[in-house]
């Protein structure tokens, strides 16, 4: 089958992060005519719960398309040059894993990639392709916000699920009014709250300066951490902001950010913009506690920080064990994914990347969601997934449990802990932050 | 040189069929192509109409404009706005779309009376990078980065047609009805204007014409068609968000125009048909090899077809067809001023 391609400068863009974030409206009702609570389903533990995804308005619903007796077929689109396509690649692995060692709900899982250069009206087509022509049951593991939401009407109208949108907006916690897209890594707002609660046990009286990119990504952090600092003695003492096309040059916004006499800095930055924020903050000799936004922890992201030795202290934060972090080095369920990792198809190289783990580990967890499916449905396994019960995954960090409840709780995970940069790795730090079920507070 | 085969270009007879082709093209497409691929043509047409309109200043007066990105943009938002938010139907949308982007692009025009090719180029880049900017700043009535979602237009129940087909045959209406209006401008007395102050805006103004309204009334047509081009976008993707119209659309429709054949009626249908198709044609497995080649085949292109697609062909064509030379010439004349000079209009 054919991979579309890109075509001008989006190679450039290939190169960084799970990025540019995208709103959210409050708006509810998506889901039935005068019936919007649909039947009870049983949740991953066994409970009877409201049904979030219901059929009465699809277009066309075919519950099983993509489904087999023997066979679920899914799809994604995403960048494949790298860093992105260590994703897909997890991803694939472990399916190969499952199809050969103990088959998901009995059948054998094959995840088709497109390529889309990061240019969201590839995504589109990809999207438009995978679901009209290969017949995919569901997509998984799109990456980015503006990609993903270049085709959410569609998936909503039609009915087919967008499983783990590879993007931290909070736009994917939406149930009421798009029950058919879910998100997968943290929301940028609980990052943001997971630095402030950090500061609040730290330096409760810190006064933060905030760069952020001036677009819906930037504006989550901005916004999630004042929400998060309101009551507190933290202070927000300067905000400026970068256009997201022009991520090089951050010389007079971290001037004016100095000039505020901020000891705090909070980057809200992604893709080019990670090192040379870095560095521009080291070459004017300012010396505040940095935190970066976790997009920005790829190896490519941080090199022209780290090779001008601009990135060590800097903080961050994880929510997978890292495969490269000696902390890890002995740790059975890591060792366990290098092994099988490479067994089924991955280099020695991909098992240390940190997004390879990412798409394991959402691999597993698709897995699970639609283990607990009554049966291998769009909506079934959508609902599966609208009410997750305590699930774990061998590689999340240690006490990190995945639960959504509809509507009252639409962030899958939201749990992290606080990573430095030593100058080579971001490096586990602390404690788990724990905002379970909360991320919509820090959403004003 | 190459009379003969100009001359055939001309002949009212290879004109018809080039129509009837055309026509059997677009009859054909909606029920050769599944969906996904026949949303490929839609949004091909939607670049295809933008790109006349590129064409229209930058071919044929002159003007080179980096910026029309801004006016698709505008176009799609007009309709995206008045769809989503006030309930219009889509078809209404595409009058004020295309008269808010006439006078915006007249008021565009006004300053390249005075500025020309390179400065001209970095005014219109300006507009480029601006356009994206006040969608964020505007964000109550744009959706800003959330983005924008446009209702279906979907074909009325009468007609048994996919979404796709419905829209594909819509499009090639609007496509048409495009070409046709820049074909008629052009070879009525404003269009000899519009060509005659590219080739010399100075032997232009001796002879009377007053090369300022002419410059900016192209200027606010061109915008114009771009708005109509950027309103059947919004019918298509469904999906505005401001990262679409930054300045790679802009250059995208530079380089359709240049790729089809710059100052020829059909070149900017056939770039934008190439610069869509093109990448779903050449995959080589991998995103970032095939990018390399989809440049490379640009490049390569402009070195043996410099007059774009349409231009190489007629250069083959010429080149296939010797010119009469056998028959006696005339007395006084040479034979090739029977032909009408190059690079200016030519049929389908």
């Amino acid at each position: 089958m054919k991979r579309s391609t890109n075509r001008v400068a989006a190679s450039l863009l290939a190169l960084g992060l799970l990025a540019t974030a995208c709103g959210r409206s409050d708006d509810e009702g998506g889901g039935g005519s005068n019936d919007t609570t649909g039947p009870a389903v049983t949740n991953s533990s066994g409970e009877q719960v409201e049904a979030v995804a219901t059929t009465d308005d699809c277009e066309d619903y075919a519950g099983t398309q993509g489904v087999t007796e023997e066979k679920i077929l899914l799809g994604s689109s995403l960048p494949t040059g790298l860093p992105f396509n260590e994703i897909a690649e997890g991803a694939q692995a472990y399916f190969a894993m499952r199809n050969a060692e103990d088959p998901i709900a009995e059948r054998e899982v094959e995840l088709l990639v497109e390529d889309d250069g990061y240019k969201e009206t590839e995504t589109k087509k990809n999207w438009d392709k995978l679901t009209a022509e290969d017949g995919v049951f569901a997509t998984l593991l799109v990456v980015g916000s503006q990609h993903n939401k270049s085709f959410q009407a569609d998936n909503n109208d039609e009915c087919i699920p967008n499983i783990f949108a590879a993007s931290g907006s909070e736009a994917w916690g939406q149930p009421g009014e798009f029950p058919w897209t879910i998100g997968s890594i943290p929301a940028y707002p609980t990052e943001a709250a997971v630095f402030a609660q950090y500061l609040k046990d730290n330096k409760p009286d810190a006064k933060v300066a905030i760069l952020y990119q001036n677009d819906d990504f930037g504006k989550s952090y901005l916004n999630a951490f004042k929400a998060a600092a309101e009551g507190t003695d933290i202070t927000v003492v300067g905000e400026e902001y970068y256009a997201a096309d022009n991520p090089t040059n951050m010389k007079s916004q971290v001037t004016a950010l100095e000039g505020t006499g901020a000891d705090t800095l909070l980057l809200a930055t992604t893709l080019f913009a990670c090192s040379p924020a870095l560095n521009e903050v080291a070459l004017q000799d300012w010396d505040p506690l940095t935190y970066i936004s976790a997009t920005c922890a790829s190896p490519t992201t941080m090199a022209p920080a780290r090779t001008e030795g601009n990135s060590e202290g800097t903080l961050s934060a994880v929510y997978l064990k890292a495969p490269d972090d000696p902390r890890w080095a002995d740790d059975a369920d890591i060792l366990a994914f290098k092994e099988k990792g490479q067994e089924y198809g991955l280099s020695a190289e991909q098992v240390e990347d940190g997004l390879t783990v990412y798409g394991w580990v959402a691999a597993d967890l698709f897995a699970q969601a639609v283990d607990a499916a009554p049966s291998v449905d769009r909506a079934a396994v959508m609902n599966s997934l609208w009410s997750l019960e305590g699930l774990t995954s061998p590689l999340l960090l240690p006490g990190i449990e995945v639960a959504t409840n509809g509507a009252d709780d639409p962030f899958p995970i939201e749990a992290m802990s606080i990573a430095v940069d030593n100058g080579e790795i971001f490096e586990l730090q602390g404690e788990l932050i724990d905002f379970s079920g909360e991320t919509g507070t820090f959403i004003p | 040189m190459g009379g003969g085969a100009l001359a055939l270009l001309e002949n009212r007879w290879v004109r018809l069929g080039a129509w009837l082709v055309a026509a059997l093209l677009i009859a054909v497409i909606p029920q050769s192509f599944e969906d996904p691929d026949l949303q490929i043509f839609n949004y091909a047409l939607a670049s295809a109409v933008a790109a006349i309109g590129l064409n229209l200043l930058t071919g044929f007066n002159g003007q080179i404009s980096v910026g029309h990105g801004a006016f698709f943009g505008i176009g799609a938002y007009t309709t995206g706005i008045l769809v989503a938010d006030h309930g219009w139907p889509h078809l209404a949308t595409f009058v004020p779309a295309a008269l808010l982007c006439f006078v915006i692009g007249m008021a565009v025009g006004l300053p390249a009376l005075r500025i020309h090719g390179a400065y001209l180029a970095l005014v219109t880049l300006a507009m480029a990078t601006v356009f994206p900017q006040l969608i964020l700043r505007y964000e109550s009535v744009t959706g800003g980065g959330s983005g924008l979602a446009v209702p279906k237009w979907n074909p009325p129940d009468s007609v048994d047609l996919s979404r796709e087909q419905f829209h594909f045959y819509l499009f090639a209406l609007v496509t048409v009805a495009a070409y046709l209006l820049v074909r008629n401008l052009i070879h009525s007395r404003m269009g000899r204007a519009i060509i005659a102050v590219r080739d010399d805006e100075t032997a232009a103004t001796v002879l009377g014409i007053d090369a300022a309204k002419v410059k900016v009334m192209t200027f606010g047509l061109s915008a114009a068609l771009a708005g109509i081009g950027g309103c059947l976008f919004a019918v298509a993707f469904r999906s505005l968000s401001p990262t679409l119209f930054g300045i790679l659309l802009s250059i995208e429709l530079l380089v359709a125009v240049v790729v089809g054949g710059s100052a020829t009626l059909a070149g900017p249908i056939i770039g934008a048909l190439f610069l869509e198709w093109s990448p779903e044609v050449i995959d080589a497995g991998d995103g970032q090899v095939s990018q390399i080649l989809f440049g490379v085949l640009l490049i390569a292109l402009m070195r043996v077809a410099p007059g774009g697609l349409l231009g190489g062909a007629k250069r083959l064509l010429v080149r296939a067809m010797p010119p009469p030379a056998l028959e006696p010439p005339d007395d006084d004349e040479p034979a090739a001023s029977a032909a009408p000079p190059p690079d200016t209009v030519e049929g389908p």
